[in-house]
């Protein structure tokens, strides 16, 4: 008999819940990375590079601009918009149909036959989608942060990247990114399971998330885009797109990011746990 | 050589005749919207602002009020003028609700028929692709017009009517402004909508793709005006587009973004919503089909 | 109390809102093939999404084998379910449907593909099984449900409305694997709105109306039951009276009510066969024209109407 058939004891045997865990990613990762939506994560994550692509192939008076550093400015804002549009529609597009899309296509009851612990399955499908949507962003947000500052030829890129601060500013737009997926991701998912029409909760998320700037200071730690702007190596100018405030320590952002996303995986577990199966008129 | 007796009777009755024929599906989205009455209070809400439109021309045209304000220092007319300003004010009050309710309706108006394979069963009767578009359709325009140019025609009779037939003459804008400015509107909205329910089977999916089309172009826009410093990304934000349409119509001043106004040609707005429309009935021509396609 | 021997619905109830899915249904199943028989709307899938844990009970409680079922780690080590759904996650070829949820279910790859291909060979999909399950007929996608249903060996096997869909050869195939899957000692749950698929399979039957539970028991204890009961024949013709009239001399005609219209008459008689051939008779004789014989009651609804009002006879 096989090793899967013969664990059916009340404790989890950690290495079987690994093996169901990595069989879960393995099915979802498809289904995030070659579905229809996927399309639409890519066109969010790559049309910016086409749009700061014309502007690194037009000339614009140089006078303007002192060199990469000044580029990496420009990122700054233009990242400050990547994250409010594009990361937080791809989290929307790709965590809320998590599980709406397989009761629409009438294959959840599959996963749900399988002798896999409800939270286990909620953590396989979130860290598929989290995996598929990093790897876009991570290569989207590098591919458009060399675009910027290419303008001012290879030497000087190179330079500003391994003797300058832009490696590590880079490093640390990329962490940004993959916590905003992650954080987004996981109120997606939360609100996938607990809605039947995500619409509205969604829209008041995103008023929320852009009202921001114009909260008092203590309603703004209740926002993923305060900490993630946190994280931002270079502060933003004030603007009416930007947040306004006492940024918080990058250690607190990242542990903060981990606790909020534990307890929300568990709240969607927990319901999920519970959930009748109906494949009633989507 | 077997006889068989005809027994069959083929239907023999009147029928709709064709060009009314799509009403029946306007007849029978409507009813299914209205079982909703998250739907029906929403409708009502939509109506609140022109409720109380006519409650401020009432009270611009009220003697005994107006006296008392004007015994108290307050100049109404200086106040709250009933103009292009207001009417025009109102038309993107209306079209934002209007939008809304296409949020609400639009979505589920085609992607069910397509999730449910049925299709085949409306286009293999007498009835065309067309009309089942202009079915579809007219369920978004009745909704968005008893919301925008028919309660803001009404209103406009209502100051003409209370002000003289000289003020409606000299107003006669506003009117053909709602009218025309409503109607752009509600098409460009009611076949991207449909486009988009044609393409995005579920529906909270199809409602997230459209507010992401109306008001995601800003970023968009924005992106564009910081990298190279020109407003012209805007001709792709639909919301600023429809306003400059209607300011334009109304002949007020163009609409104002970040303290400044953007003040972009005007025919750029109409080819903006011409290339959607276009895009919409490309998007829909290609998805309504009798037949199921099996990948 | 739960018993590690027996699938046990207690005083089991599930509404869907207002909706009553199944009601009070106090049911043992043991080892071999039990036919879950209804109409369609009776209550079969609800039972038996119950019964798998995709549902949860309202009232009651449902253990398979000693194991509730709400604990999906254990209950489907043991439980395999083919469900009504005729649906697949999109792009997948029948093996890599089988293979990827054998993987979920925590085989490592090698065990995962050796069932997988034992699973195809079984409901006979072997040269189809590098194809996409979208290019499948409705018989082949309904032996891949199958064969992923029992590719992890379940102890407990549930299937709604197996048969659907499968040409003769392939119900032959099918049915035998299941015959071989009860001679092993399993427990094989088997759904079906058609009454002959069910007495040809099963060793027991359930019988669901309307949410009920209205007859169980051996299936030759049904089956006298049917043979003993009249059918309802409805007669469209002209001068129904005095048709009706002439059948009424016959003895097997249990009774005939004429229609309101005079246009026709129902009939129930113990003996169809004498039936048709009287009609025929009287038709002929008294040159009348008739429009319309239909069987009345050949759906299953009719079989557990006359059941229910006969347990209320007596």
């Amino acid at each position: 008999m096989s090793e899967a058939a013969g664990s059916t004891g009340n404790t989890l045997d950690g290495r079987l819940a690994l093996r169901q865990l990595v069989g879960t990613m393995r099915l979802d990762l498809r289904r995030s990375m070659l579905s229809p939506r996927s399309l639409a994560v890519y066109f969010l994550a790559f049309a910016p590079l086409a749009l700061v692509g014309v502007w690194a192939l037009t000339p614009f008076p140089t006078d303007e601009f002192d060199g990469p550093q000044d580029g990496s400015m420009v990122f700054t804002v233009l990242f400050q918009l990547y994250i409010r549009v594009s990361v937080f529609f791809s989290g929307l597009f790709l965590f809320v149909s998590l599980y709406r899309s397989e009761i629409l296509e009438r294959s959840l009851h599959y996963y749900l036959l399988t002798p896999i612990r409800r939270e286990l399955l909620a953590l396989g499908k979130y860290a598929a989608a989290l995996i598929a949507a990093a790897a876009t962003f991570v290569v989207g947000t590098t591919a458009i942060y060399l675009t910027v500052l290419s303008p001012w030829g290879t030497a000087a890129m190179t330079n500003y990247l391994f003797s300058g601060p832009g490696l590590a500013n880079l490093i640390q737009y990329l962490i940004t990114v993959v916590l905003g997926c992650a954080g987004y991701g996981a109120l997606f998912l939360l609100i996938g399971v607990l809605f039947r029409n995500p619409v509205l909760p969604a829209a008041a998320l995103w008023v929320w998330e852009a009202a921001n700037p114009l909260l008092p200071s203590f309603l703004k730690h209740l926002s993923v885009i305060y900490y993630l702007q946190s994280l931002y190596p270079v502060p933003l100018a004030r603007g009416l797109f930007e947040v306004v405030g006492d940024p918080a320590p990058m250690w607190a952002s990242i542990v903060g990011a981990i606790v909020f996303i534990t307890f929300v995986l568990g709240v969607a577990s927990w319901r999920v746990r519970k959930m009748d199966l109906a494949y009633g008129g989507e | 050589m077997a006889v068989y007796q005809r027994s069959f009777e083929p239907y023999a009755g009147p029928l709709t005749q064709p060009a009314w024929r799509f009403l029946v599906l306007v007849r029978y989205a409507l009813r299914d919207l209205f079982k909703s009455k998250l739907f029906t209070v929403f409708m009502t809400v939509c109506l609140i602002y022109p409720l109380l439109s006519v409650f401020a021309i009432y009270l611009r045209h009220n003697a005994d009020l107006l006296a008392n304000l004007a015994t108290a220092g307050i100049e109404i007319e200086e106040w709250m003028p009933i103009d292009e300003t207001f009417f025009g004010v109102f038309m993107r009050v209306q079209g934002m609700l209007a939008f809304f309710l296409v949020l609400f309706s639009g979505p589920r108006l085609v992607s069910r028929d397509i999730a449910n394979n049925g299709l085949p069963l409306y286009l293999c009767r007498p009835f065309s692709k067309t009309q089942y578009v202009a079915g579809k359709l007219g369920v978004l325009l009745i909704l968005s017009s008893a919301v925008t140019w028919i309660p803001g025609l009404l209103l406009w009779a209502l100051q003409t009517g209370l002000e003289g037939s000289a003020w409606g003459a000299a107003n006669l804008r506003s009117a053909v402004a709602l009218v025309i400015g409503s109607w752009v509107w509600m098409v460009v909205l009611g076949l991207f909508a449909l486009a988009i329910s044609a393409w995005v089977k579920w529906r909270p999916l199809a409602g997230f793709a459209l507010l992401l089309i109306f008001f995601g172009g800003v970023f968009f826009a924005r992106a564009v005006e910081i990298l190279f410093n020109t407003n012209w990304g805007y001709v792709l934000d639909l919301h600023h587009t429809i306003r400059r349409i209607w300011a334009d119509l109304f002949a007020t001043p163009a609409p104002f973004f970040f303290g400044r106004p953007l003040d972009l040609p005007i025919w750029s707005a109409w080819v903006t919503l011409a290339l959607l429309v276009a895009v919409s009935l490309y998007l829909l021509s290609r998805r309504i089909r009798a037949y199921e396609v099996i990948s | 109390m739960s018993d590690p021997g027996i699938i046990r619905f207690d005083q089991v109830s599930k509404f869907y809102g207002e909706v009553l899915g199944v009601n009070q249904v106090d049911l043992s199943i043991g080892p071999g093939i039990t036919g879950l028989v209804g109409p369609n709307g009776s209550g079969k899938s609800t039972l038996m999404n119950l019964m798998t844990g995709l549902l949860q009970p309202t009232e009651g409680r449902v253990t398979v084998l000693g194991v509730a079922t709400d604990r999906p780690e254990q209950l489907f080590r043991m439980v395999g379910y083919c469900a009504q759904y005729d649906a697949f996650p999109p792009g997948l070829t029948c093996y890599q449907f089988i293979y990827s949820y054998l993987r979920v279910h925590g085989y490592a790859d090698g065990d995962a593909e050796r069932l997988t291909w034992s699973s195809i060979d079984r409901v006979g999909l072997s040269d189809a099984g590098r194809r996409r399950l979208a290019g499948f007929s409705k018989g082949m996608r309904q032996r891949a449900r199958v064969a992923q249903a029992i590719a992890h060996e379940p102890q407990v096997l549930v299937l709604d409305e197996p048969l659907n869909g499968l040409d003769p050869m392939a119900r032959a195939e099918v049915t035998d694997i299941f015959k071989e899957m009860a001679a092993e000692g399993r427990f094989i749950l088997i759904s079906s709105h058609i009454l002959h698929e069910v007495d040809v399979l099963a060793d027991r039957v359930a019988l669901l109306d309307s949410g009920y539970v209205v007859a169980e028991g051996e299936i030759d204890e049904v089956r006298v039951e049917m043979e003993a009961r009249p059918i309802q024949v409805l007669v469209r013709c002209e001068r129904a009276k005095e048709v009706a009239s002439a059948l009424l001399l016959q003895d097997h005609l249990v009774e005939v009510l004429i229609n309101d219209d005079g246009g026709g008459f129902l009939a129930r008689t113990k003996n169809s066969g004498h039936f048709y051939e009287q009609l025929q008779d009287i038709v002929l004789r008294e040159q009348v024209k008739v429009r319309k014989v239909k069987v009345a009651d050949s759906d299953v609804r009719a079989v557990y109407q006359y059941l229910i009002e006969d347990e209320g006879k007596a």
